[in-house]
């Protein structure tokens, strides 16, 4: 029984986790998208 | 000539299936049939729930050798598709060629919706446990909470596939169900005030995040746990036939004629495996109640966590749409937009549940992949 908890309490995390960790990425992913052309036409007019 | 017509009519009637059947079989024509009235009457998951349900009705004719695992028959080798694991990540191919990630992408903190959802596989897991199923037994038996039909066919053909009938069918059958089982839960654990939450219209998102969200996931997901591998990864392929644009024949492909074939052959070898003597035991008879549960779970553990984010959000988001982080897509988000829109009839949560929605997907295949990586050595 205490295994069964362990590896329900495992398996919740590791999918929290990795779910996080793509959430997070793709926040980043997005801002560099997002940004990086805006700062490229900036420096550009400039 | 009288005697001999009526031997034969005699002989006839004994050899007939009205004879030859037992109770069990035609209890199970009877759900056989009722699953056909609510497909065709009610439109429940009609693509789902009537191909499983004639291919029940096939394997339950008394003397028609028709289940799945009657060798020799059609059935018997449509079912080989299942049982080596080929139609689910098929199933995913066509599924991601039809989805729209862009929700999630606008809105990432959808992930934990979907991920929360998960919280039904893993306490049913426990439950099955302490009912002394076996651990291989109880993993394929949580993942039903993921309400994702090919995952919990693609782990149980891995760790228990003598439960596969009964497990396919509980979660098809109960994703099917999804507009009966979830809006009383959802309904218990939010207030009239939380359900009529308007939530903020999503951002655009460029056609670069698109392209670039699949490959990234499969790659990401791949190295972290190569067990989802599959799965995600064949359902991030279809997603990127779709977001590519340079592909529209193999896209359409995916999207139309590849999954409505597979779809077929598994939902009819799914159905026929539920013999009345495969289904009618005590072991298979639990799993359908410990499937409800697991559904069960998995609805209040997004709606609970959509609470917490409405708390913390100040009231920004509505806290219907962590239902829609089990998978069981459209249909879980399409339930949040109709319990949204009861609440509040100027509410459109469709966009907003899509995310949780296309998360749980990917939530299912990872826990999947996880328990995968614990049992399945």
């Amino acid at each position: 029984m205490e295994q069964a908890i362990n590896v329900a309490f495992v398996g919740m995390s590791v999918v929290f986790i990795i779910l996080i960790l793509i959430a997070f990425l793709i926040s980043l992913l997005s801002f560099f998208i997002k940004e990086i052309p805006q700062r490229w036409k900036h420096k550009k007019s400039t | 000539m009288i005697t001999a017509f009526l031997e034969t009519m005699k002989g006839l009637f004994l050899q007939s299936g009205f004879v030859q059947g037992y109770w069990g079989q035609y209890l199970m024509i009877i759900v056989a049939c009722i699953l056909i009235y609510l497909a065709i009457v009610k439109k429940y998951e009609p693509l789902l729930l009537l191909p499983i349900s004639f291919g029940m009705l096939l394997a339950n004719l008394p003397l028609g050798r028709l289940s799945s695992y009657d060798e020799g028959g059609l059935i018997f080798y449509l079912y080989q598709g299942v049982k080596l694991g080929i139609y689910p990540p098929l199933i995913f191919l066509g599924i991601g060629s039809m989805t729209d990630f862009g929700p999630l992408i606008a809105n990432p903190k959808s992930l934990l919706l979907g991920a929360a959802a998960q919280l039904g596989i893993f306490i049913t897991f426990i439950g099955a446990v302490l009912l002394q199923y076996t651990f291989k037994e109880a993993a394929s038996i949580g993942i039903i909470g993921g309400a994702d039909g090919p995952t919990a066919i693609f782990l149980t053909s891995k760790l228990a596939p003598h439960l596969l009938g009964p497990v396919a069918i509980a979660a098809y059958s109960y994703m099917a169900l999804v507009p009966i089982i979830q809006p009383p839960i959802m309904r218990l654990l939010t207030t009239q005030k939380e359900r009529e939450v308007v939530m903020e219209q999503l951002r655009p998102v460029s056609k670069l995040e698109k392209v670039i969200f699949p490959i990234f996931v499969t790659i990401l997901v791949s190295f972290l746990i190569p067990a989802a591998a599959p799965l995600v990864g064949m359902l991030m392929f279809g997603n990127l036939l779709k977001e590519s644009g340079v592909v529209e024949r193999i896209n359409n492909t995916a999207k139309n004629e590849l999954i409505n074939i597979i779809t077929i052959f598994l939902g009819v070898s799914v159905g026929a495996t539920a013999s009345a003597q495969n289904f009618l035991n005590p072991k298979a008879l639990g799993i359908i109640v410990l499937g409800l549960i697991a559904f069960s779970v998995g609805t209040a553990g997004g709606v609970l966590l959509g609470k917490l984010m409405y708390w913390t959000s100040g009231g920004k988001v509505n806290p219907l749409i962590g239902s829609a982080g089990v998978s069981a897509v459209p249909m879980a988000a399409r339930v949040s937009q109709k319990v949204g829109q009861q609440a509040n009839p100027g509410n459109f949560l469709l966009m907003h549940a899509m995310g949780p929605n296309v998360a749980g997907v990917i939530g299912s295949a990872i826990a999947a992949g996880v328990l995968l990586s614990i049992f399945g050595k």
